[in-house]
């Protein structure tokens, strides 16, 4: 479990590698993309650079400023992914693995991108 | 034999094998993809993509066995693409190529890195000039043999990121000192106000020192486009010898000025567009002096600055766009039926020559032929907000015009409101703003307003954005008068805020292909305000995005698909898109209406039993509306039996089982689609 961070996003509980995450912030204000596909809910900025925000969390919600991100990296993309609340990690030991509820998801940064990339990619 | 000199071909495999270490990255990222998503029709279109363009640039820099064993991967992916069942039975083959691939590229990398660099020593000794791929490597290895510093393109970057801070600290700046003018004013103190005007005099002087600042920046990362053009030559003189054509490559503009980083990225697309002249457009010898014409074609590469942006131009003398191939193709790719073909016009049929697979040669060899160069080509220059337009005239000749904008960090922008947020737009593509009433607004199957004596074709951004107008609107709105090319057109908003000077931005590699949107700001609050596209813009008001060809016009045909299970949303998603189409997902009916409302769809998948608005209501209330009333409709519901009459009575087209099977689900969209072909499915 130590290489993963466990978040709450709405209903779903996910692990999130911890290779993959660059930073914890406050979402700040979340500009929507019209036309930008789910999950991305909308556009941040964190220290000048732009962000885009996924939320995986279903349905997704609207972003308030305070609510907390992670901002991933995968190559030389980078986005915001909104969660909930994070997991202590007792609680996410005991996810882990056992018929917890909810059920712990691994996030797969990679695939996730890929996803956002191909619904991205029809203009 | 060979045209090239044993340097140039040397300089010219080295360009290659760098980028098709990229490549094959990419198809190997690809594979794996493939491996995961089973037969994924985009994935396999994309490694096509990628390996004709290896294949072309192999070629070129006299690989033959690199182009031939890209042409064989081709062949097997192209026997996935048509059965794309056999994907686990075809990835070991696929791997297989893509080794053999990557052993001919290190081959050929030993070998290019084998040959001395005998021209080294001779410049540094007398001066003489060395051949230009020596050229790097005499910078390097003689400091001060010229007057210049390399640096990376990413340095130059940064210094301009720093550069652009400064105006946005300068904007802040001001703001407080607005603030602080004000309580000046406030409290009668006449000596403070003295003081603000004199530090907003400094704030002017620091405006003037950061424009010059980024300009020279700026002047940096430019190169004239001649370094990129004398490159071309020797490729399209190589490949007329092999086409058994006699072709004069002209070359204008050279000293056109374009951003470095864009003068790689721009490379392939025009190799592709020179390829297709050499190719397809001029004819050879014989046939010329048979037509009246001059045995030599002629091929011209251009360059200008326009406006904002710079303009390359690939045209030829030869018998222009075959119209009707290009029917052909679409028909036989399975895009139209012979009827709805025949009907198109010019400019479909040369929008039609950048979607995936349409190919108007009918042998594939090397060269062209298998439909993966155009639409390449235009998503190369997509990822780079760029456009491409075509004219042609038959007998006489095609000509295909790039046209990239030259995005600077800092920019006068236009601002404005739609449904509540801020955009911006370029100010220089901005020639007029003015109110306008309901009444000057000319809706129907061509949407334009009317300005004085102008009618202007028109896009109504809270539409195309699919944001509501504020609470409290009035009827009232603001309309912005743009150019794009030679296009005059309008574009509605809520509110004009005004001109701004602002930095601009990427908006973040996961959505450049977003073409509506040529990158975002950071207000003086921290708000990202995101900057439209005027280039895209034009194109949409000039389809008329809003009426007869919508989706389309917009790239994949879209369907809307409403579903509250996500995992039933993702399947079609991805089905959809193994069938051609690009989905929209969303988890219920009313969030689907709202859609429907705004953006043009090709078709509907609903779901049945869905929060807030079912699917029941949602089809009844498609067929009801005057506007989306012949929107083919498939309804997936794990009752498909039991609710088949019901929902076919209650206006759908088809009905698919759960769990969804992407023969069926693609029948029934096609099918749907189809049957409802003649009905539009949007006013």
């Amino acid at each position: 479990m130590s290489d993963v961070l466990v978040v709450d996003v709405g209903d779903r509980r996910v692990a999130v590698p911890v290779a993959h995450v660059r930073a914890i912030s406050a979402a700040g204000f979340v500009t929507p993309v019209p036309t930008a596909p789910l999950p991305v809910v909308g556009v941040t900025q964190l220290r000048g650079q732009i962000l885009p925000v996924l939320d995986v969390g279903q349905p997704p919600r609207i972003v308030q400023p305070q609510d907390p991100l992670l901002v991933l990296e995968y190559g030389p993309a980078r986005a915001a992914l909104v969660f909930t609340r994070l997991c202590p990690p007792d609680e996410a030991a005991a996810s882990d693995g056992a018929p917890a509820e909810p059920p712990l998801e691994r996030l797969d940064v990679g695939a996730l991108f890929d996803l956002v990339r191909a619904r991205a990619g029809a203009p | 034999m060979t045209d090239w000199d044993a340097d140039e071909l040397r300089t010219l495999r080295a360009f290659f094998l760098d980028e098709a270490e990229e490549h094959l990255e990419t198809v190997a990222r690809e594979l794996g993809a493939l491996r995961t998503r089973s037969g994924e029709a985009a994935t396999v279109t994309s490694l096509l993509r990628t390996l004709h363009t290896i294949k072309g640039s192999a070629g070129s820099v006299e690989l033959p066995e690199v182009a031939r064993a890209a042409h064989t991967f081709e062949d097997r992916l192209i026997e996935l693409r048509n059965a794309p069942t056999t994907t686990e039975a075809a990835l070991p083959s696929l791997e297989a190529a893509l080794a053999q691939m990557r052993a001919l590229v290190d081959g050929a990398r030993s070998e290019v890195r084998a040959e001395p660099i005998t021209a080294l020593a001779t410049a540094g000794e007398d001066g003489a000039a060395a051949p230009r791929s020596d050229r790097r490597a005499v910078e390097r290895a003689v400091p001060g043999a010229e007057q210049t510093v390399r640096v990376e393109v990413e340095r130059i970057d940064e210094l301009m990121d720093a550069a652009s801070e400064l105006v946005f600290d300068r904007t802040r700046i001001t703001r407080r000192l607005l603030d602080v003018e004000t309580r000046a004013q406030a409290l009668g103190d006449g000596e403070l106000v003295r003081l603000v005007a004199a530090v907003q005099d400094d704030l002017e002087g620091l405006r003037r020192t950061s424009a010059t600042l980024q300009d020279r920046i700026r002047r940096v990362r430019r190169v004239e486009i001649g370094r990129l053009f004398a490159r071309l030559v020797q490729p399209v003189r190589e490949l007329a010898r092999k086409e058994g054509k006699e072709v004069t490559l002209s070359l204008d503009g050279e000293e056109t000025e374009i951003d470095k980083a864009l003068i790689e990225r721009i490379a392939e697309p025009l190799l592709h567009l020179l390829r297709n002249a050499v190719a397809h457009g001029v004819e050879p010898p014989e046939v010329r002096q048979a037509l009246g014409k001059p045995r030599q074609g002629m091929v011209s590469l251009t360059a200008r600055q326009a406006d904002d942006a710079v303009e390359i131009a690939v045209a030829d003398d030869g018998q222009g766009i075959d119209l009707l191939g290009v029917r052909r193709a679409l028909v036989a790719a399975g895009r139209v039926d012979e009827e709805a073909a025949r009907a198109l016009d010019e400019p479909s049929l040369y929008a039609a020559l950048f979607e995936p697979g349409v190919s108007t040669r009918v042998a594939a060899d090397d060269v062209a032929g298998r439909g993966v160069g155009l639409d390449a080509v235009r998503e190369a220059l997509a990822r780079m907000h760029g456009t491409v337009s075509v004219t042609s005239h038959a007998g006489r000749g095609a000509a295909f015009t790039v046209r990239l904008p030259m995005t600077t960090a800092v920019q006068e922008a236009l601002l404005f409101k739609v449904g509540g947020h801020v955009y911006a737009v370029p100010a220089a593509r901005v020639h007029e703003t003015c109110d306008v009433t309901l009444a000057d607004l000319e809706l129907g199957e061509d949407e334009r307003l009317h300005v004085g004596e102008r009618v202007l074709p028109l896009v109504r951004l809270g539409a195309l954005l699919g944001v509501p107008p504020p609470p409290g609107a009035s009827a009232r709105r603001a309309a912005l008068i743009m150019t794009a090319g030679d296009l005059e057109f309008a574009a509605t908003c809520d509110k004009v805020i005004g001109p701004r000077e602002i930095v601009v931005r990427s908006l973040a590699p996961l959505l450049s292909n977003l073409s509506l949107f040529a990158g975002a700001t950071i207000s003086g609050a921290g708000k990202v305000q995101l900057i439209l596209d005027v280039t895209r813009l034009g194109e949409i008001a000039r389809q008329g995005v809003h009426h007869d060809r919508p989706a389309r016009a917009l790239g994949l045909p879209r369907v809307l698909v409403v579903d509250d299970s996500r995992s039933i949303r993702e399947a079609a998603s991805l089905i959809l898109a193994q069938g051609g189409y690009a989905a929209d997902v969303v988890a219920d009916g009313w969030e689907a209406w709202e859609l429907l409302q705004d953006r043009p769809f090709l078709a509907l998948v609903t779901d049945l039993e869905m929060p807030r608005l079912d699917g029941w209501e949602l089809i009844a209330r498609v067929r009801r509306s005057p506007e989306l009333t012949g929107l083919p409709i498939v309804v997936v519901s794990s009752r498909a039996e039991a609710t088949r009459a019901r929902v076919v009575a209650a206006g759908a087209d088809s009905v698919v089982d759960k769990p969804l099977r992407r023969k069926a689900l693609l029948d029934a969209v096609d099918r749907a689609v189809s049957e409802r072909a003649t009905i539009p499915a949007r006013r």
